[in-house]
């Protein structure tokens, strides 16, 4: 029989062990089988839990590691936490509940997603430029709207095609923007692609996956047609503008508000001496160095008052800019701010306009308008003048041939004639200022005449004459009288100039003028002649008067000289200057018209004298002149009859004529007031004799008849006053048949 | 931690543990004090020695929708969970 306490150990063992045998129910146990039994099951009861919590655990362990993989993490480890701490700790719960924190956090970020997702369409579709989606094979994985109407043909299917098919077809550019975007791995821009007459603006940008290799690229294009038109136009504009600023003749500069050079054109960086690139950015003041008034003060940067005050436009009249590389030029200076919309100032904009030769043209206006004023003076008084000069000198070239050569009155009267013909020879010299004193002009040959009228002048004198005169120079039509008399005039200054002796050089040549004006000349041919002494000099102020009237430094000059040279070579249609500066001697440079016609070398023979013959029938209305010229004539031997007007003149001539005892010569006074003179008189002639044989003479040399009488009728022509001579000469030359 | 934040601190202090255990009692937290995380009263944060729990933490952490971020200390890792906006864009 076993004891209870035999068989309470062998059940506690089955209870701990489940592998130990639970005691058999049998007589053995005898009052105890009725607890054994119980005891039995409830120790398979015991084991059989004790299975399942050990699956529960196995079970729970599996999915929490599960669940600890899926969050990203190792497998749970049984020593890091038992059974029991598994149940106390639930980390299914808590991975449970992490999950919907995590489930949430989803939710909310798809939520973002979405709303981004939505924004970027609208963005896609919105935005002004065509977007095109590609692969890395530059297929075409979707586009917009706004890329379907730039560059798709209605119903064309875009996707899976390559960009190459719908942008470059086939011809693509050197630089694809597409390929430098997937070389540098950066986003890429074409500043202007050209395609089918519009252009665009093209930027690739990369699509990169989470280890940064582009998946996609993004393609943006915009269409950038209208701006580089606009482009064009502005470069037109500019273009436009420099060309104006290039062909005004005004200097133009813009500064900025604080007077820095912005811009200038050709004609400023010519007056100024500066380039742009070099003035660019350079205060206007240092660049533009201007001084005004008498006293030629330095101008202050006006500009600078002008775009700081927005100030009106200001002129300064007559400023001297003084360039950079030493030159100065008179110019007139305006300037003017350039204002904005809201007429706030951005800077200011000068303008300068040379007036140098303006003004000096301006002087030989003025010059030219004393002279004429002189003229008129001279031409009126230069007819009776001359007048009185004819009977004197007639009578005492008369009375001379009536006494013997030695004697005292010969000698007197010599002295009279001599002094009649100084007086003679003002009176012409006035005369070339009177207008309308037109030269009695023929083809000269320039060399003969600057020689002989130098070397006359510079007979006795102790000064070397240098001449630098080709043989080509070209022959001018001119008075020779005048002309010998300008050159004269200069070589007689010159020698004055050089009281101790010195050299003279005295060249000609020939230049064209055909470039802008920069003298008071017409372009063509002309004789260049200059006059060059080494004498004192002439100093600046004197140098602007040296040409006018009465203006003389010497103390016995009538300051005549060179006015007269002036207005001889300005009825040349020629110009006369000079450069000179003190103690440095003087030039005087002649610029006289060339002619085209080629010299004729005639040999003039010498007129022959003697007794003359023939019979003069004289015209004039005053008795004086009338008498003297009888005088003359018959002291010559001429048979002399004298009329006082033309219509006497006519009807004696024809009366003689009839009679069988015609005039050889009529010698008729251009002018008769109150009658008829020759001018008319000459026509009535030759409607009844047209060999008739008539020669003018007056007192008003500048008359256009005394120096073109050939066109009026006339065979020839003698000033007055004229010695016994000069008129004996004329008068052989026209009896021997011209 | 910013003064300016004025955030409750809870230091959970992990050292000598390994994941995923570490990673088990901060999620637990993180459910525990989920509202005030989310709304920057509240930050966690959790001082470890664990190589693993530095990576594991923070990822389920921004999963769950918190800023992270991990300073290295002298002898371990401090992770600390919901930062606020302004600190987690420095």
């Amino acid at each position: 029989m076993m004891t209870l306490q035999e068989f309470l150990t062998l059940a506690q063992q089955a209870a701990k062990n489940p592998d130990a045998p639970f005691p058999a129910i049998n007589a053995d146990l005898g009052e105890l089988a009725p607890l054994a039994v119980f005891l039995k099951e409830l120790i398979d009861e015991n084991r059989s839990l004790r299975s399942q919590h050990h699956l529960a655990t196995r079970y729970l362990r599996k999915k929490i590691d599960q669940l600890l993989v899926v969050i990203g993490t190792i497998p749970l480890r049984p020593e890091e936490l038992d059974n029991a701490s598994l149940i106390t700790l639930d980390p299914i719960g808590i991975i449970a509940e992490s999950f919907t924190q995590i489930l949430d956090h989803l939710r909310q970020t798809n939520d973002k997603l979405e709303l981004a997702m939505e924004e970027n369409q609208a963005i896609f579709e919105a935005v002004g430029g065509g977007i095109l989606v590609l692969d890395r094979n530059k297929q075409i994985l979707s586009y917009n709207r706004k890329f379907e109407e730039m560059f798709a043909r209605p119903e064309m299917r875009l996707t899976g095609q390559t960009c190459r098919d719908i942008i470059c077809l086939g011809e693509q550019g050197k630089q694809c923007v597409f390929d430098s975007m997937l070389e540098t791995g950066q986003a890429a821009i074409s500043r202007e692609c050209p395609r089918s007459k519009r252009h665009y603006n093209v930027i690739a940008s990369p699509v990169k996956d989470s280890r940064g290799s582009i998946i996609r690229v993004v393609l943006l294009y915009l269409d950038i047609t209208e701006l580089v038109q606009a482009k064009e136009a502005v470069a037109e504009e500019k273009e436009r503008l420099a060309l104006t600023l290039k062909s005004i003749a005004e200097g133009v500069v813009a500064t900025d508000t604080e007077g820095h050079i912005t811009l200038m054109n050709q004609v400023a960086e010519k007056l100024t001496g500066w380039s742009l690139k070099e003035a660019f950015g350079q205060p206007a003041g240092q660049v533009f160095k201007l001084f005004a008034g008498s006293e030629q003060k330095p101008q202050p940067a006006i500009w600078r008052e002008i775009a700081a005050g927005g100030g009106e436009n200001e002129r300064i009249g007559q400023a001297t800019l003084h360039s950079r590389t030493g030159s100065q030029w008179l110019v007139t200076v305006s300037a003017a701010p350039i204002l904005r919309k809201d007429q706030t100032s951005t800077g200011t904009i000068i303008v300068f306009r040379d007036i140098t030769q303006e003004k000096k043209i301006e002087e030989e206006i003025i010059k030219s308008t004393r002279l004429d004023s002189l003229g008129l003076l001279a031409g009126g008084i230069a007819h009776d003048f001359n007048n009185m000069l004819t009977a004197i000198m007639g009578n005492v070239s008369v009375a001379k041939m009536l006494v013997r050569p030695g004697e005292k009155v010969h000698d007197l009267l010599a002295a009279s004639e001599k002094s009649s013909a100084r007086a003679k020879h003002l009176t012409q010299q006035l005369l070339t200022f009177a207008k309308g004193g037109v030269p009695l002009k023929r083809l000269l040959a320039m060399q003969k005449i600057l020689v002989d009228a130098a070397l006359f002048s510079l007979s006795g004198s102790n000064i070397k004459c240098e001449f630098s005169i080709p043989d080509a120079i070209w022959p001018a039509e001119a008075d020779e009288g005048q002309l010998g008399q300008v050159i004269q005039n200069l070589v007689i200054n010159a020698c004055q100039a050089m009281p101790n002796g010195g050299a003279l050089r005295i060249g000609a040549e020939n230049i064209v003028l055909d470039g802008p004006p920069v003298l008071p000349l017409p372009n063509g041919p002309y004789i260049r002649m200059k006059v060059t002494d080494q004498g004192e000099g002439i100093s600046k102020q004197n140098l602007e008067k040296i040409f006018d009237p009465y203006f003389t430094t010497k103390e016995t000059g009538h300051g005549l000289g060179l006015t007269i040279c002036y207005s001889i070579i300005k009825n040349h249609q020629g110009f006369i200057t000079v450069d000179s500066e003190a103690g440095l001697g003087a030039t005087f440079t002649i610029y006289l018209p060339a002619s085209k016609k080629v010299l004729a070398k005639t040999i003039q023979k010498e007129e022959e004298t003697g007794n003359s013959r023939g019979k003069i029938l004289i015209m004039d209305d005053e008795e004086i002149i009338r008498e003297v010229v009888t005088e003359m004539l018959s002291h010559c031997g001429y048979q002399v009859e004298q009329s006082s007007d033309g219509e006497e003149a006519v009807a004696l001539y024809l009366q003689a004529k009839k009679a069988g005892t015609p005039h050889d010569i009529i010698i008729m006074d251009l002018t008769i007031p109150g009658g008829m003179g020759g001018k008319e008189a000459i026509g009535k002639l030759r409607q009844f004799d047209s060999k008739v044989k008539v020669i003018v003479s007056s007192g008003y040399a500048n008359d256009p008849v005394m120096s073109n009488y050939g066109s009026y009728g006339f065979n020839g022509v003698v000033p007055k006053p004229f010695s016994i001579q000069e008129l004996n000469r004329v008068l052989k030359k026209i009896h021997a048949g011209n | 931690m910013s003064e300016k934040t004025k955030q409750e601190r809870i230091d959970i202090d992990m050292r000598g543990q390994v994941c995923p255990a570490c990673l088990l009692v901060a999620m637990d937290t993180m459910n525990k004090y989920r509202a005030p995380l989310l709304g920057g009263k509240v930050r966690l944060c959790i001082k470890t020695d664990n190589r693993e729990a530095i990576t594991t933490i923070p990822t389920t952490a921004q999963n769950m929708g918190y800023a992270t971020r991990v300073t290295k200390m002298a002898s371990y890792y401090e992770i600390c969970v919901g930062l606020l906006p302004e600190e987690n864009e420095k």
